[in-house]
């Protein structure tokens, strides 16, 4: 096995790992200055006496902007594991996946300042991190279209994974380019602190990651668990979360548009058709959660069992039994193939 | 996942120290020692927003900083900066007998570099009980001049942060030291598995860098010719 036959989901953590090992001890110093602050009354960030809280905010950010990425990395990992699987073929410009990841990584330290346009930052500073914060767009948009790329003229296949993988494309993409509104200064400060910001961290952290990690949920189930869950439950389900999701969260991206500010239990009655789609949406969608819960339950015990690869997909994981024994393996692999060579020569990929 | 898992089955496969997951004492030695790297990694970035928050204060309030600096005791200082070099000097000697299997040496270097770190963190104690007695530490009892008290206050924050963080780490070391000489005692360390010591000498070389940054940076501000 090499760096080069590593699978994607892979390659999305080493560059989450770059980001917790160089990020979350930044983090820790914050909480460290704050609590002998809080705790023995220190002046460190306290403007009475000359502290800036802003530099508080600059701390806390330099880890929080890298977290969702922290939280969002190995969700694309996992998008490109399903398309691979579910449309039986190589992924698009697998290099250029693996580096958009470490490109994420990187990049992601260097905007943090695009949360602070009106905390009181310089305008050249707002413009460097405006800047920057366009380019993360560059490695994120290399994904989608390597994704995009892989399913054309692909053996796709409607199995759950890929639908919440499909899902994902879409929503992951809203996400991302209402995150270009964002980065641009001036509309940044139009809809700071209202609900477009929640609608568009919405769609990349609920729209984008929890989609992914459903889809993650329902692919490797079988591997898992050994059991197989009900389909169509399955994709009832996803279909619910993801016309929720679009109820819940759509609207929010025009009443912020609109005006209303985020952290009221209140609001003008102007906003109320919205907010009660809004909440509509979110009704659904916890019926959309609730149902994976119960089904993947069930199959717990009554569920069929799922053979070493259901899937028919190739990746080491599904060589072994399932579930895997202690240590996943009797003897170490020896792997000499491409992370997604379709169709599949390995023994024990064939099912 | 490894081509050669079944070359590896020389003569250090049999030794206690060799993890399960490791096919060689060598490997486990590399992995290890990028774990410690990567750690003081960390512990570089950790630093790094304290001195991040001293660097922005130091430049806004230059004044209050040296004349809250000059209230540390420089001699000292000064003392605690040679100890802990003559203990980064004993911790390499350490590691240097380990590597020639000299395990009486190792043991006398082990216990040179605990008595130095103690006596360090027993003149920090000294220290940090005068400002007690002067109320410099900072919070309601704090007492200073007052066209400094504020910016005052937030350098001394920062001293005993950034001091107390670092006694956090000598301490640990201290811990870290026994449990090696423990080990080297009852023989868990031998010829072919010296890597504890290593790892452990590269923490405290780290944990002395720190106190080499820490020490111009709070007892020597505006200390130069011509400036006080």
């Amino acid at each position: 096995l090499t760096w080069f036959r590593l699978p994607l989901f892979v390659w999305s953590h080493y560059a989450t790992s770059l980001i917790m090992v160089l990020g979350t001890p930044v983090l820790a110093i914050t909480i460290v200055l704050v609590a002998a602050e809080r705790i023995f009354s220190f002046g460190i960030f306290d403007p009475a006496r000359g502290g800036d809280p802003v530099l508080f905010q600059h701390l806390f950010w330099f880890y929080s902007h890298p977290a969702v990425y922290i939280m969002v990395l190995p969700a694309m990992g996992v998008i490109s594991e399903l398309i691979a699987a579910f449309c039986r073929k190589q992924v698009f410009g697998y290099t250029f996946v693996a580096f958009a990841s470490l490109g994420i990584a990187i990049l992601g330290f260097l905007v943090w300042g695009h949360h602070m346009f009106v905390a009181g930052q310089s305008v050249y500073a707002a413009l460097i991190f405006s800047i920057l914060s366009f380019l993360v767009a560059i490695p994120s948009a290399v994904k989608v279209f390597n994704w995009t790329a892989t399913m054309y003229k692909g053996s796709i296949s409607w199995e759950t994974p890929m639908l919440y993988a499909i899902g994902f494309i879409g929503l992951f993409t809203i996400g991302g380019l209402t995150g270009l509104f964002l980065a641009a200064v001036g509309l940044d400060i139009h809809v700071t602190d209202t609900y477009f910001i929640v609608a568009h961290f919405h769609y990349i952290m609920v729209g984008g990651t929890i989609m992914a990690y459903l889809g993650g949920v329902h692919y490797w189930w079988p591997k898992i668990s050994g059991r197989t869950y009900n389909e169509l439950l399955a994709k009832v389900s996803a279909a619910i979360i993801f016309f929720g999701f679009n109820l819940t969260f759509f609207p929010q991206f025009i009443v912020g548009y609109l005006g209303m500010p985020r952290r009221y239990h209140t609001y003008p009655p102007e906003f109320q058709v919205l907010n009660v789609l809004s909440s509509a949406g979110a009704s659904i969608l916890g019926i959309g959660y609730l149902l994976p819960m119960c089904y993947l339950a069930w199959s717990l015990r009554y569920g069929k069992l799922a053979g070493s690869n259901p899937w028919g997909a190739v990746g080491l994981e599904w060589t072994t039994t399932s579930p895997p024994p202690t240590e996943n393996f009797t003897e170490t692999p020896v792997v000499t193939w491409d992370a997604y060579e379709y169709p599949t020569r390995v023994e024990g990929h064939v099912a | 996942m490894s081509p050669e898992t079944s070359a590896a089955a020389g003569h250090h496969q049999d030794h206690p120290a060799l993890a399960h997951h490791f096919d060689s004492l060598s490997q486990q030695t590399e992995a290890s020692m990028l774990g410690m790297w990567v750690f003081l990694v960390t512990e570089v970035l950790f630093f790094g927003g304290a001195l991040m928050a001293y660097s922005i204060y130091r430049s806004w309030y230059p004044d209050a900083f040296a004349v809250a600096s000059h209230e540390l005791d420089i001699t000292l200082g000064t003392i605690n900066t040679v100890v802990l070099i003559l203990s980064s000097l004993t911790m390499a000697l350490a590691v240097h007998a380990a590597q020639l299997n000299e395990r009486g040496k190792l043991m006398i270097f082990l216990a040179v570099t605990m008595i130095l770190g103690a006596t360090f963190l027993g003149i920090k104690t000294v220290e940090y009980y005068t400002k007690f007695v002067e109320h410099h530490v900072p919070g309601p009892s704090f007492q200073f001049e007052p066209e400094y008290f504020n910016h005052a206050q937030i350098f001394f924050s920062i001293y005993f942060v950034l001091t107390g963080l670092h006694a956090l780490h000598m301490i640990i070391g201290l811990g870290i030291m026994t449990w090696m000489f423990v080990w080297v005692k009852n023989g868990v360390i031998d010829k072919d598995y010296i890597s504890p010591i290593e790892i452990s000498g590269l923490y405290w070389h780290f944990v002395d860098i720190v106190w080499i940054f820490l020490f111009p940076l709070l007892y020597l501000i505006g200390r130069h010719v011509g400036t006080h």
